[in-house]
């Protein structure tokens, strides 16, 4: 097992490095002058190609490539802002715990409230529970974050007064984000979560232990669940990725200082430094998520354990049988 | 049937709530001097930004510390990023915290005139270039640090190594002794001391070596507040320098402390400004969009405890013809003359901002100090279909033979009136296909005369016009040395705006020459200025505006001003 998690943790190297040269070439290709941007438009070509020179950008595509690598992979340092001359790493640091709060809270929301839906739809299918479940997992699919965050907003914050409309100043100033982030991956989990119960309930095993005179909580919860886990986790932690990526609607409705906001502001700023370095931070978190959700398979799923604690065995049994033979 | 039924209750349900959560309740219209959708509308001023009535009784103790400082909350639209005076930060929140806390040699009031900070007096030698520059001598900055004339050499020498805005306009500065410098310009035109000498913020030498790589976080500066915490993206507090070196005589408008503390929190969405307001989490928004501002206004649904201040936002819509070689509106001025004549202003500013807007009568507005007012009187593109015909037939195009690319960014305005203008060009003949961009590409493809027929811009007008005419049409300013954003090589507009540049040929003659020449040639023209609100609670009874475009909450009366 310890041999799979070192396996999955090296291969996140060569998915960094690929991340990396794919933002790093996206964004050398993309038209806008970042140095003309920030002088104005009074500068002259001089002071443009001084700033350019400044700003290391006269360099042919390879050589700042090189340059961009070494200084990421061997000293960890994203470099400056090109805007604010911040350093980046520290404004990521600062940033990436409201944009990790309420993307961790949402899909914790979304899994406590769309999984269960889900179960209940799949074992009353075809009742009015499914039904309404399957009605609140399409409006929750349909509705537009941002519209469903202000209408929240309007009835919580305006007309009740119970939570602040905007900024994270205080552990309430999270509630209504995580809440409308929650919505679409609740629906999105509700549904799967329905589909792959549906395939499970049907199985043999099933018929068995209801034969065998278990409740149906225990047939439900200890023999299908499990064998429907595997999908939802999948689901779950694409939707975790998706919050990461899609926050910026949300900071943007409730002035929420993420590193949403900070990627989409210097992408038109052309601040290619904070671009590249807010890209690669989130790829690294999504990758260790998705080793996570790899790891969850494996304790999840006993088959999953077995073949690798099986090939273990197979392969020391092999090599003993060399060293004997 | 029985499940046929359910399924029908609960989709109608389901219809009504979705339809429920997007209408909008009207609110009864305001009594303001901008009347929605009236024609007349784009003539009418806005009430402005008068003094409110005091009540005497009033409470304000909300407003009250617990130490009995007070306190007021104004919105702002995004984190400064840094307060370096030499790097370049956020414009919008730059402009509405640094104002209070960072100084110049000199400001400029509303009409564009010099006013003294650090500085007290300056000589210019006959040359128009050499200034002489006496500054104070007991300016001090927050961390008691004495300026001298060794801080404004640095600053200056600073601000031009790092390229910023209007640092090319001068050479160096020099120091003559402890109090006097020379400021050495390298172009005589109009206005351009007045742009550096305010441009380039002044701070201890000292301060910014001391304080390292932090001096953009933890600014130390000369005004008469100070920054006090921030929580970056969120909020700023700045209090009331109560140790600001300035007597109280010779303070300017921009050295009030009306208040003692001024908290800014960062709201980006406009519905959630307005929601932040009525919910008592702030006092004051600049810059309220008109929908959100009829809700506050006399007889809209939060009227009460709300004061609503309208002004002309100085910044005006432009508009450009691209006359470069080869491009269809090259040497076809009846073509050009069809496309101006093609729109109604007054159909714009109703159409796009919902008649809350003055028409532009020149290439600015009239709120520049050298604007003319016979210039009001004149016909300025007036809109005429059938002579946009004639015109149009003139050039040599029938009707659906032309197609023009009107170029603009994704700015909710800006589209609004390159979809007017699309349309008002159709009825015409003239065919016209939109590109919008976001503000980073705009940039670079307005200096490429391949990229658009018909450019649309916006520009905040201070000083004399012919101070932003240079930024927009002299081709000494501009790399491919043509004419600005019209790509024009005419020499003989190029001719008009020396004369009206210069400090020694500058008359208002020499303005009106440049104004009509550029009207007879239909290279330009100016669509119109937006009616901006700013809407506070009621504690604040007289309203006051930044030069720059952002609230100055500082300078702001408040009832305990007043009581």
């Amino acid at each position: 097992m310890g041999r799979y998690i070192l396996k999955r943790i090296l291969w996140l190297i060569p998915v960094i490095l690929g991340v990396c040269i794919f933002i790093f070439t996206i964004m050398y290709f993309v038209p806008g002058d970042p140095a003309a941007l920030l002088l104005g438009p009074g500068a002259t070509a001089g002071e443009i190609a001084v700033k350019r020179k400044e700003l290391g950008l006269d360099h042919s595509f390879i050589i700042r490539l090189l340059d961009y690598m070494k200084r990421v992979f061997l000293h960890f340092d994203f470099g400056r802002s090109y805007t604010t001359g911040n350093v980046i790493t520290a404004e990521l640091i600062q940033r990436f715990p409201k944009t990790a709060v309420i993307g961790f809270v949402s899909m914790f929301l979304a899994i406590i409230t769309g999984v269960p839906l889900g179960i209940n739809a799949a074992v009353k299918q075809n009742g009015l529970a499914d039904r309404i479940c399957m009605m609140l997992a399409l409006v929750g699919i349909s509705v537009p974050v941002f519209w469903l965050a202000m209408m929240m907003v309007i009835v919580f914050s305006l007309n009740l007064r119970w939570l602040p409309s905007s900024g994270v100043a205080s552990w309430t100033g999270y509630i209504l984000p995580c809440v409308a982030s929650s919505f679409g991956g609740m629906a999105g989990l509700a549904r799967q979560s329905r589909s792959s119960m549906l395939e499970v309930i049907r199985s043999d095993y099933i018929t068995t232990a209801r034969a065998k005179g278990l409740s149906e909580r225990d047939v439900i919860y200890r023999h299908a669940l499990p064998n429907a886990l595997i999908p939802i986790i999948t689901i779950a932690g694409n939707k975790l990725a998706l919050v990461f990526g899609g926050s910026v609607v949300i900071e943007n409705v409730f002035s929420i200082p993420g590193i949403g906001t900070y990627m989409v502001n210097a992408v038109n700023n052309r601040d290619y430094p904070v671009v590249q370095g807010s890209v690669l931070f989130l790829a690294v978190i999504f990758a260790a998520v998705m080793v996570l959700v790899d790891l969850v398979y494996a304790y999840v799923d006993p088959r999953i354990k077995a073949r690798y604690i099986g090939s273990q065995k197979q392969k020391t049994k092999k090599r003993g049988e060399r060293s004997h033979g | 049937m029985k499940k046929q039924m359910t399924s029908k209750v609960l989709s109608v349900v389901l219809a009504a709530a979705l339809l429920a959560g997007c209408g909008q309740s009207k609110t009864t219209s305001p009594t303001t001097s901008a009347a929605a959708g009236s024609s007349q509308s784009s003539d009418t001023r806005p009430a402005g930004t008068e003094a409110k009535p005091v009540d005497q009784d009033y409470d304000y103790s909300s407003h009250l510390t617990s130490d009995g400082r007070t306190l007021i909350r104004a919105a702002m639209a995004s984190d400064p990023g840094t307060y370096d005076p030499a790097a370049f930060g956020s414009i919008d929140g730059l402009n509405a915290t640094a104002t209070m806390m960072r100084e110049s040699l000199f400001e400029r009031d509303a009409n564009g005139n010099l006013i003294n900070q650090i500085a007290k007096d300056y000589t210019v030698d006959d040359d128009n270039l050499t200034y002489h520059v006496e500054i104070y001598d007991y300016v001090y900055d927050t961390a008691g640090n004495h300026i001298t004339a060794d801080d404004i050499v640095f600053c200056f020498t600073r601000a031009k190594e790092n390229g910023f805005n209007s640092t090319s306009l001068y050479d160096k500065v020099t120091k003559d002794d402890d109090y006097n410098v020379t400021l050495h310009l390298n172009n005589t035109a109009m206005g351009v001391f007045a742009q550096v000498v305010q441009v380039v913020q002044i701070y201890s030498q000292k301060a910014f070596v001391d304080a390292g790589d932090d001096f953009g976080t933890k600014p130390v500066f000369t005004g008469p507040y100070k920054l006090t915490q921030w929580v970056t993206g969120t909020s700023i507090r700045m209090e009331k320098n109560e140790d600001y070196w300035q007597k109280e005589e010779l303070r300017n408008i921009y050295a009030a402390a009306n208040v003692d503390i001024i908290d800014f929190y960062i709201i980006k969405e406009a519905a959630q400004l307005a929601i932040a307001l009525e919910t008592d989490q702030i006092d004051m928004v600049y810059n309220m969009s008109s929908l959100e501002a009829e809700r506050f206004m006399e007889g809209g649904s939060s009227s009460a405890g709300f004061y609503v201040y309208d002004f002309t936002n100085r910044q005006s819509q432009l508009m450009y013809l691209n006359v470069a070689k080869g491009n269809v509106l090259s040497d076809n001025l009846a073509l050009r003359k069809a496309v101006m004549h093609s729109i109604d202003i007054n159909g714009v500013i109703d159409g796009v901002v919902n008649g809350r807007g003055i028409a532009c009568k020149t290439f600015g507005n009239d709120m520049i100090s050298d604007y003319q007012a016979a210039w009001n009187n004149e016909e300025y593109f007036d809109y005429d279909p059938e002579l946009a015909k004639k015109y149009l037939a003139e050039s040599g195009y029938g009707k659906g033979e032309v197609t023009l690319r009107i170029m603009t960014t994704n700015d909710e305005v800006r589209s609004g009136i390159a979809l007017m203008l699309q349309a008002y060009m159709l009825e015409t003949g003239i065919n016209a296909e939109i590109l919008t961009y976001e503000n980073a590409l705009f940039n670079t493809y307005k200096y490429d005369e391949t990229q658009f027929d018909i450019l649309l811009e916006s520009t905040s007008w201070n000083g004399p016009t012919v101070t932003t005419w240079r930024d927009k049409f002299d081709q000494r300013y501009f790399e491919n040395g043509k004419n600005g954003f019209t790509f024009a090589e005419d020499s003989k507009l190029q001719e008009l705006l020396a004369e009206a540049l210069d400090v020694s040929t500058y008359s208002a003659e020499g303005v009106n020459a440049f104004h009509q020449y550029l009207k007879e040639q239909a290279y330009a023209r100016g669509i119109f200025n937006q009616i901006s609100y700013s809407v506070t609670s009621d504690c604040v009874v007289g309203y006051m505006n930044h030069r720059v475009g952002a609230l100055f909450p500082a300078g702001c009366t408040y009832v305990w001003n007043v009581q």
